[in-house]
């Protein structure tokens, strides 16, 4: 089973993430309600974790701070970390591919289309999904 | 002078053309007239009196020779008279003998004693014999008749006798001079009265040697004059010159002399004077002919022209010479006058003249004259002054006029750099009141809100409180002074003796104030304020500096309109700016609070849709899809203004890629057709290259602007085909998306790229936002390439997106 975070204060939004990965067959998506829920419990939680998904307005650190503390640390520098977030202004987007993200997926979500991206992050390709054209 | 009129040759400095007299002109000079005046002026007279005293000379010189051969002919006729009379007395002496007188009573032809005639011939004879011996004159001595025959004497012949009708007692005969057998001769005849009664005369050959000692003799008479007997013929019978009686006595006078001779008056004058006749020596000769002599002959007494006029002519000569000689001098002393005082010192003043002509205006003439000249040259340095007043002067002007200019166009770059009123203003009055040194220069800007001018710059102290207390005339209410004035009439108001002026308003913080000008600042008729000077002496304004001033005044209403202006524009950016800042801070927001409910919306649609919750009728699946396809339609919408919205600001940025594969990105726009298509019966025939190169660009834009030319055409062909291209053109990778459709009328094809302007057609399928393509065509540009559409009504549409392979416009970031 491959593990997914996803720190997230918007109850809606985690539920409809888990609905997506429930979907997908080998993985399994652990939700945090914001940055001190996921400070506080990462310690407990599996390693082996391959992908972390980062809302960006959180607190009481937001998203900028939070993949900080993460590539300081050694058991989260190599993992990808994607902003999932509804600014898609564009400084907003080059903010984030500076910071260092490894992409960016827009809401709404296409859930459709998710999983093919996830796939993509995970050879080693950034994702910079912010146009979200859904059909 | 001579430079004057000398032709202009080659200037020999830079700029300065000089006159040089040339060879020619030399000879144009006025020292020519002059000269030829002051020589005519001599000579004319000189000559003409030569000529007439040359004249009176020479008649002089006649005169006096005829006078000279009249005398010699009075002379020698008064000589020859004794002569006569001394053969008178000789005869006389014999005949009136008694002795004598008794033989020649017995002698003659009707003597009373015949008898005794024979015997008193033969003493007769002997008696003349005797008698020639003692006289001294005669050369024979005969006694003959009147009838001519010989009654006794040494000759025994008649000799030169000739009958007298009437003899008179004492009148002795004279016969001759004259030629006869060849030889000249001459006879004495003496009548012999006894009584009453004439006997016969007495007498005979006269010796001529006297006669010709009388004429050769010329004691006292002076050189060249001859005198000569002349007989009625012409010839010359007796004469001074012995050879002039050489050939046998005779010479005959020129032709012309005889007729001349014979032509002359002589009944009344005894004395003729003759001219310029022939001589018988052939020379031209003056002379006298006397006819009183007691004798058959003229006496001519001669002198031959050349004698008579040497003299004078030599006189003529002579005053001839000395008239040249004096003409010469005068020459001399005329060109060295004319030289002296005039070509030279008019040479002088024309050097001075060019050198002022050259601009050496400091150069004066010398004047040490008070003749003409002197006049002229002081009448020069007279003008030159002038000249040089005037330049300076003009110099002076032309400083003003600089600084003027200098003025203006340092206000003109105030204008133009310092748009800023409260800037602008202080500097302008302070910069107006030190050029033109005047006492206090202030602006007031019109308000036409208030009808008001408000002071808004003015200079110094007394600038400062007035700016603080504030300072405004109402126009409206019928504020008087200078200023309002000139406001209302938008005209200057000059009050330049404000003591004088009824439109001046003494003003407290300027005690100075004596002369005041308020020139309107306009800028095209409308009044922008007013530039009020003051000045601390009275008519310092003058109409030039009105001139000046009023310019000044319309620039500086220029500056003072544009910077009102300016204030206006920049409000409006700012505002603008702000209007910007709160549209996209708004777009941004609601973009985000938008997304996140959309996300709940949409996503759970489709899971309900999918039956993750359970089943669900086919009505609500109907429904639900109707729920999603409007909130993808409102996602999209959303995406679309927040891209019209980036575009129009200028912050659409591109996240470059240099792999963009088109016919991937072209397979997956098409994916997405089938959805839309439904079962329209619409084909969509791909033909795509396989080996078209990857491009630089943005992968996300392209596959926008592929979904939106590609969606398009599925919404509006209902039925026929969509046909999709994609080649390479040189540089550029080339995707072409033609439709069946009904087609867009090509002056409607403007406003399928212009943001919120659908067609009728876009209208009529209402599913579109209207933005698609305008944006579409933003991003092909933003790549360096271009979006065309060509299409009619009918006739279906044909868009095609042409994208540059590498563009230039484009840098691949580091990611």
């Amino acid at each position: 089973m491959k593990t997914l975070f996803y720190v997230e204060d918007d109850d809606l939004s985690r539920e409809i993430l888990d609905m997506i990965v429930e979907d997908m067959d080998g993985y399994d998506l652990i939700t945090f309600t914001d940055s001190s829920d996921f400070v506080s419990r990462v310690n407990q939680l599996p390693e082996s974790v391959v992908l972390i998904l980062l809302d960006i307005h959180l607190k009481p650190y937001d998203g900028f701070e939070m993949l900080k503390m993460l590539r300081q640390q050694d058991r989260f520098r190599d993992v990808p970390i994607i902003a999932l977030t509804a600014s898609v202004m564009n400084e907003e987007v080059n903010r984030l591919k500076q910071a260092g993200f490894n992409g960016a997926i827009a809401k709404p979500v296409d859930q459709d289309n998710f999983p093919g991206l996830i796939d993509e992050v995970l050879v080693g390709k950034s994702i910079w999904s912010i146009i979200s054209h859904i059909e | 002078m001579a430079s004057i009129t000398a032709p202009r040759t080659a200037p020999v400095s830079d700029d300065v053309p000089t006159y040089i007299p040339t060879q020619s002109a030399y000879l144009r000079s006025i020292r020519t007239p002059l000269l030829l005046v002051i020589v005519l002026s001599v000579i004319v007279p000189a000559v003409l009196v030569a000529a007439i005293s040359s004249a009176v000379n020479i008649n002089n010189a006649t005169n006096r020779a005829y006078e000279q051969m009249e005398t010699v002919s009075t002379l020698k006729v008064s000589q020859i008279g004794f002569w006569v009379n001394l053969l008178e007395d000789e005869a006389n002496a014999i005949a009136v003998d008694d002795e004598h007188l008794l033989l020649v009573r017995q002698a003659e032809p009707n003597s009373a004693f015949p008898t005794l005639r024979d015997q008193a011939q033969a003493d007769l004879d002997l008696l003349y014999t005797q008698a020639l011996f003692q006289t001294t004159q005669f050369e024979s001595l005969d006694l003959i008749a009147n009838d001519g025959k010989l009654i006794a004497g040494t000759e025994r012949r008649p000799l030169l006798f000739q009958p007298v009708d009437a003899p008179q007692p004492g009148e002795i005969v004279i016969i001759g001079p004259l030629v006869t057998e060849g030889e000249l001769a001459m006879a004495a005849w003496y009548p012999v009265f006894d009584g009453d009664r004439f006997l016969a005369y007495f007498g005979g050959a006269v010796s001529m040697d006297a006669l010709y000692d009388i004429l050769q003799d010329q004691t006292g008479t002076g050189e060249g004059i001859e005198t000569f007997l002349v007989d009625a013929e012409g010839h010359i019978i007796a004469s001074g010159e012995d050879e002039d009686l050489e050939d046998d006595h005779v010479h005959v006078l020129g032709e012309t002399t005889v007729d001349f001779m014979a032509s002359l008056d002589m009944s009344d004058n005894s004395l003729v004077r003759i001219s310029e006749f022939d001589s018988h020596t052939g020379e031209d000769t003056f002379g006298v002919v006397d006819n009183s002599l007691p004798l058959d002959t003229l006496l001519v007494t001669e002198q031959a022209e050349n004698d008579v006029l040497n003299a004078a002519y030599l006189s003529v000569l002579g005053s001839a010479a000395v008239t040249f000689a004096a003409v010469l001098i005068v020459i001399v002393l005329g060109v060295f006058f004319i030289e002296r005082r005039i070509v030279r010192p008019l040479k002088t003043l024309s050097t001075t003249a060019n050198q002022v002509a050259g601009g050496n205006l400091t150069q004066r003439a010398v004047v040490n004259r008070a003749d003409e000249i002197g006049v002229l040259a002081t009448s020069f340095n007279t003008m030159t002054d002038q000249l040089q007043g005037l330049i300076s002067g003009l110099e002076e002007r032309v400083e003003l006029r600089t600084r003027d200019l200098q003025l203006a166009a340092d206000v003109s770059t105030k204008v133009t750099t310092e748009l800023d009123p409260d800037q602008l203003l202080p500097e302008l009055v302070e910069q107006v009141r030190s050029a033109f040194r005047f006492y206090h220069v202030s602006v007031f800007v019109y308000d036409p809100k208030t009808d008001t001018v408000d002071l808004k710059a003015a200079t110094g102290e007394a600038g400062a409180q007035m700016l603080t207390v504030g300072r405004s005339f109402n126009l409206g209410r019928g504020d008087t002074g200078v200023v309002p004035t000139a406001a209302k009439t938008l005209d200057y108001c000059l009050a330049n003796d404000v003591t004088k002026s009824e439109a001046h308003l003494p003003n407290p913080y300027l005690p100075d104030t004596r002369g005041e000008l308020a020139l309107p600042m306009i800028v095209g008729d409308q009044l922008v304020g007013i530039l009020d000077l003051q000045s601390e002496q009275a008519n310092r304004f003058q109409d030039d500096d009105i001139r000046v001033l009023g310019t000044l005044a319309d620039q500086i209403a220029v500056a003072v309109r544009n910077a009102q202006l300016f204030e206006v524009v920049q409000d409006a950016l700012a505002s603008a700016e702000q209007a910007n800042s709160v549209k996209s801070h708004f777009l941004a927001s609601m973009s985000h609070e938008l997304r996140t409910p959309l996300n709940a919306i949409i996503n759970f649609t489709k899971f309900i849709l999918k039956e993750r919750m359970g089943p669900i009728t086919e009505r609500q699946a109907d429904a639900l899809d109707k729920v999603k396809t409007s909130g993808i339609h409102l996602l999209n919408l959303i995406n679309d203004v927040l891209d019209i919205s980036k575009i129009e600001s200028g912050s659409l940025a591109l996240i470059v890629d240099n792999d963009v594969d088109i016919p991937h990105l072209i397979d997956r726009a098409a994916a997405t057709t089938d959805v839309i298509l439904a079962d329209k019966p619409v084909a969509l025939k791909m033909d795509v290259a396989a080996d078209l190169p990857p491009i630089i660009g943005d992968k996300q834009r392209i596959l926008q602007v592929l979904l939106n030319l590609l969606s398009n055409a599925c919404k509006f062909t209902e039925e026929g085909s969509i046909s999709v291209k994609g080649y390479q053109d040189g540089d550029n990778v080339v995707v072409q998306v033609k439709d069946t459709g009904p087609g867009i009328a090509p002056e409607d094809h403007y406003k399928v790229f212009e943001a919120f302007q659908q067609t009728q057609t876009g209208l009529d399928q209402a599913s579109g936002t209207g933005l698609g393509m305008p944006i579409s065509r933003r991003l092909a540009e933003a790549h360096g390439g271009s979006l065309m559409l060509e299409s009619a009504v009918g006739e279906g549409a044909c868009f095609t997106l042409t994208l540059p392979i590498a563009s230039e416009l484009l840098e691949v970031e580091d990611a």
